[in-house]
């Protein structure tokens, strides 16, 4: 240890009689700090101590380099007693990724135990080991899936007896605490219990690895250059695995954890044992199925269930229609909405399973059928005669879904990023959300709303204000709203005025600059139909007045042509640019636009 | 008995269901008729889904100041003598009756008591208690109702500021301006019915934005965050360049465009799609003017204090609550984070206090002197209390103090509510409820009511049930009603 970098502790810890000498006895609640102890998991080393446990403890932080066990993280190193027996563990991420074992026997209490805990560097659990007076303890492996860094997460120092918010080791007297820079051979360890033992000079009789280690790292050269080599593989090995970007994903535990009901919601009031079951009034669960989510997945898929392919296509009917077959698409128990339709939907969903569960195979069959492909134009009788459509007997109509709006414009106006998968994308809004991020440059910019980056707490603000999901519960439907706020994204957020900018220059350059051909061409890609001449007089109106408008203030056109990352094609003048830009934006806010018709 | 109760989305929605949902009632008025009408869609005519409310409301309004992370009532409102002579013992487990502690003091060896370190008096002629810390809010102390008898269900921070607001510790129902804005629609023209205003650059527990969504309700009831930069509304400003002359050029040719798309399609959707773009042509004026100090009198900058000054403080945020309910906003929701004081309370309540006090008191008086306070609910308040036991180390000049769900106090003014009183009592230790106790859902169906609002009435079916805001709980507090 550094004579120059002294532990620290209060009061609260007091001298008392140690096992040589004085030793300390600790509060439970006050730390001793040390200035060292900042393994990495590449690192092999050894603690060793005295302890004298006043009573079987159920839980106590003996050491510890970590920050505090409430941070899911928990990460560093510890050595606790759990239920009375050691336990020691190496976390980056409990539980998943951590390496822990712990005792078969508990300690003994009210009597001096020499503990040591080494580690060889190795990042298994094979290599983390407990002695107890001298002699490797019989251990079980709880956890042993470490593949990232110890260190870091927050006090980077060994601290003996507490931890923050934690219990500590109260009433326990510690004496002779030593930190070793390398993982000591059991004949060393035992050195440290009994004063008759000299490291590097095992007796005959040793046997077996302990002889076998003790000797070679003090008498073999070679040896000890071979495991320095290890360890400067294990860091190479280590520092390219640290730097990997990790995804989470869902795994079975090994054993299921045991679930009880509990009085009243309280978490430690435990009643009877429940196990997972699927409702008793559907098909029931195969034997031969496995209990766990791949077996849920059968049973669910399975041919003769009545409800996922229904429910399945179902929504597929309500993306294409506004409204699925079963209005009620997210509830088809006894309060749900009956089919209007039940035989097509019986026949869809057949044709959904017989087919592989092929999804664009259904979408196909949707959109190429008569009913689909009907007008969606409606006089006032057959309005009021089925004012929601339930039975059919026009076309589709309903508000497009925020993402499909904005993608729209995207397209429209050639910006759109066809690339798929991916990391998500930050468009201009997740820089004024709840939770600003800073948003990307280029390509991010114009993706599809799909890859848009999603922060629960915060959500892409446009998104939210197009009335999409935000995702904190399960949502089978969206009610289309029409707000104030939509308005003020269609006319101001820079995407769409970028967007409009854009379409405004591709119709003037493919019309020669020629005005009404380039607003038949904006009229026509955002649409998908010629203008009526009223229409054509109306746009033709508009843009002559803001192409005076700006012809008599050029600035303000150069200013409104210069929102939106992308470049502007300086070869259009600013006023023709800027003017065309308004006319295109205002039918991005039209709602031939906006509603699917 | 009558349920008034909405249903899931009405996708397609009929001509007539979409007149009667805003209130219009006009039959087969003419189109042409209608859109003269620039104000559709948002007239003081949307009366929500209740048409009316089910008695007479004694509040139109309601302004809450929400104070997250839980502020310690025992250093500011519920007075405890006892605590200081018993400072640094146990908490007797007669007091405690083995309830269950959090996992953040529930580890400690100790759990030694401690005493306010502040100052408390008697204020008015209701001789309230009040610490040190709240001078302010102390002279108003004959026109505040002082709830000492709160208590919640949840015991850390995001389930319990979910809970209060929302009715349910979960995530994914409406919170209460949502639930109003659906009963009882908007009461405006020219701004949403809901807004929420945030003290900006406070640290502390995180708020998330679901606090003030809809739920499963329509997302127009969603809460509309007002910032405190050039744009108080998302995308507020027009783009550079294009000014309102230009802006109003083109919502004169889209509503021509509407309008020929109209003589083809009778729908009433797009009628609605013009009123809001005229809506928010008006915003545009409406909001920058409501977010402007300028013609406020130096008085009552002053009254409110030096902050009111910076935009987005709590204190800006206050005036710009009585402003907004002065046009007509129902529901007002501020934040004020930074409450969460685990340790250090002694160095981090009196800052908190100084950024809230004096603004709070001023809000109420200045409603009060604008004839406003009769109709206005104030509500000041967290998520739940502090313990009476120290978190951490108890030295002679430091303490902290852990959450503690089983009591604290907010308080109420105005809007119907009994002024000069404290209702409840505690224990001589502060830790439980000896009398009156007000549940979350007695306190949410209380404010219901106070807006002519039946809790059990209000309700709307999702997933094949019917949800409201107090769940199947909630008692009116008769008590503190005026």
């Amino acid at each position: 240890m550094d004579p120059n970098a002294p532990a620290k502790t209060s009061a609260a810890n007091v001298l008392t009689e140690g096992r040589w000498g004085r030793g300390l006895q600790l509060s439970g609640d006050d730390e001793v700090k040390l200035k060292i102890g900042n393994f990495r998991r590449w690192e092999p080393f050894t603690i060793a101590l005295w302890i004298k446990s006043p009573d079987l403890k159920k839980r106590a932080v003996v050491f510890h380099r970590s920050r505090a066990w409430t941070d899911a993280g928990s990460r560093g190193y510890q050595l606790l007693i759990e239920e009375g027996r050691l336990s020691a563990s190496l976390i980056h991420f409990w539980p998943g990724n951590a390496i822990r074992i712990r005792t078969e026997s508990p300690i003994a209490t009210e009597q001096w135990v020499h503990v040591a805990m080494s580690y060889d560097g190795s990042s298994r659990a094979e290599g983390l080991n407990l002695f107890v007076d001298g002699a490797e303890a019989a251990c079980e492996v709880v956890r042993d899936h470490l593949y990232k860094n110890i260190s870091g997460g927050g006090n980077d120092h060994l601290i003996i007896g507490a931890r923050f918010r934690d219990q500590g080791f109260s009433g326990g007297i510690v004496d002779e605490f030593r930190v070793f820079d390398r993982q000591l051979t059991p004949w060393e360890i035992r050195g440290l219990v009994e004063s008759t033992v000299i490291p590097g000079h095992p007796p005959a009789d040793l046997e077996g690895d302990a002889l076998k280690h003790d000797t070679l790292a003090h008498h073999d050269a070679d040896y000890r250059a071979q495991l320095q080599r290890v360890r400067q593989v294990r860091q190479t090995l280590c520092e390219i695995q640290d730097k990997l970007v990790e995804i989470m994903v869902m795994a079975e535990t090994e054993s299921p954890r045991e679930t009880y009901l509990l009085d009243r919601g309280a978490y430690d009031q435990r009643r009877e044992r429940v196990h997972a079951d699927t409702p008793a009034a559907l098909p029931p669960f195969p034997d031969e199925f496995p209990r766990n989510r791949l077996g849920l997945a059968r049973w669910l898929t399975h041919p003769d269930h009545p409800l996922l392919a229904r429910v399945t296509v179902n929504r597929y009917w309500q993306m294409f229609f506004g409204n699925g077959l079963v209005k009620s698409s997210n509830n088809f128990g006894s309060q749900g909405t009956p089919p209007t339709h039940p035989a097509l939907l019986d026949w869809l969903a057949h044709h959904f399973v017989s087919s592989g569960w092929d999804v664009k195979a259904l979408m196909k069959v949707i959109v190429t059928s008569a009913v689909y492909r009907q007008d969606s134009t409606v006089s006032a009788e057959r309005l009021r005669r089925d004012p929601e459509n339930r039975w059919l007997s026009r076309g589709p109509r309903y508000r497009l879904p925020a993402e499909m709006i904005r993608d729209n414009v995207l397209a429209a106006s050639g910006l759109l990023v066809h690339e798929v998968g991916g990391p998500p994308a930050r468009p201009y809004e997740v820089a004024v959300s709840f939770k600003p991020v800073k948003r990307d440059k280029g390509q991010g910019l114009y993706r599809r709303s799909l890859y848009t980056y999603w922060k629960r707490t915060g959500p892409a603000p446009v998104m939210m204000a197009l009335d999409a999901a935000k995702r904190d519960v399960c949502s089978v439907k969206r009610e289309p709203t029409s707000t104030p706020l939509q308005s003020f994204i269609f006319m101001n957020d820079p995407q769409f005025v970028e967007a409009a900018r854009r379409l405004a220059a591709v119709a003037l350059q493919a019309s020669d600059r020629h005005s009404s051909a380039a607003l038949e061409h904006l009229f026509r890609v955002l649409t998908s139909r010629r203008p009526s001449d009223a229409e054509k007089t109306l746009l033709q109106e508009l843009y002559q007045a803001q192409l005076s408008a700006f012809d008599g203030d050029p600035q303000r056109a150069q200013a409104f042509l210069s929102v939106g990352d992308a470049p502007r094609d300086e070869a259009i003048p600013a006023p023709m640019h800027a003017a065309m830009t308004v006319v295109a934006n205002t039918l991005m806010s039209y709602d031939e636009c906006i509603v699917k018709r | 008995m009558s349920v008034c109760s909405g249903t899931e989305p009405l996708v397609g929605l009929s001509r007539r269901g979409f007149l009667a949902r805003l209130g219009l009632g006009l039959g087969s008025a003419a189109l042409t008729h209608l859109l003269n009408r620039d104000a559709l869609g948002t007239t003081p005519a949307d009366r929500g889904i209740l048409g009316h409310p089910h008695a007479a409301p004694k509040a139109k309004r309601v302004i809450y100041l929400f104070q997250a992370g839980a502020p310690s009532q025992i250093d500011l409102f519920d007075h405890k003598p006892l605590l200081k002579e018993w400072q640094g013992r146990e908490l007797p487990a007669s007091v405690r009756r083995g309830q269950r502690l959090t996992a953040m003091s529930g580890n400690q060896t100790s759990l030694p008591l401690v005493g306010s370190p502040y100052a408390f008096a008697q204020h008015g002629r209701s001789g309230a208690w009040l610490s040190e810390l709240l001078p302010h809010t102390a002279e108003l102390a004959d026109d505040l109702c002082f709830v000492k008898t709160l208590y919640t269900e949840a015991i850390n921070h995001g389930p319990a500021v979910t809970f209060m607001q929302t009715g349910s510790q979960f995530p994914g129902r409406p919170g209460m301006g949502a639930w109003l804005s659906y009963g009882l629609g908007s009461a405006n023209d020219n701004l949403p019915s809901f807004v929420v205003l945030v003290t900006k650059d406070k640290g502390g527990q995180p708020l998330v934005s679901r606090l003030w969504g809809s739920g499963f309700l329509s997302s127009r009831h969603q809460g509309v965050r007002f910032r405190s930069g050039k744009d108080p509304v998302l995308y507020l400003t027009n783009p550079m360049g294009l000014n309102r002359q230009d802006r109003r050029n083109m919502l004169d040719h889209l509503k021509a465009l509407h309008e020929i798309q109209l003589e083809k399609t009778p729908d009433p959707e797009i009628e609605a799609r013009i009123a809001q773009y005229e809506l928010a042509f008006r915003m545009q004026r409406s909001i920058p003017e409501v977010a402007d100090f300028s013609s406020e009198p130096e008085s009552v900058l002053k009254a409110y204090g030096e902050d009111v000054r910076k935009p987005g403080t709590y204190a800006a945020n206050c005036l710009l609550a009585r402003r907004l309910a002065e046009r007509g906003v129902r529901f007002i929701q501020l934040y004020h984070q930074g409450w969460d004081h685990h340790g250090s309370l002694p160095k981090a309540l009196p800052k908190q206090c100084r950024e809230t006090d004096q603004a709070s008191a001023a809000l109420v008086q200045d409603l009060k002197q604008r004839g406003m306070l009769d109709d206005t609910l104030v509500v000041w308040g967290g998520e739940f209390g502090r313990t009476n036991y120290c978190q951490g180390k108890l030295t002679a000049k430091n303490f902290g103090r852990d959450h503690h769900p089983k009591c604290f106090t907010i308080w109420m003014a105005g809007g119907g509510v009994k002024p000069g009183i404290s209702y409840g009592q505690t224990d001589d230790f502060g830790y439980n409820i000896t009398e009156k106790g007000v549940h979350v859902h007695d306190f949410q169906a209380t404010l219901l009511h106070l807006l002519g609002i039946d809790h059990e009435r209000l309700n709307y079916k999702f997933q094949g049930r019917r949800f409201r805001l107090t769940d199947v709980h909630g008692r009116v507090v008769k008590d503190i009603l005026a």
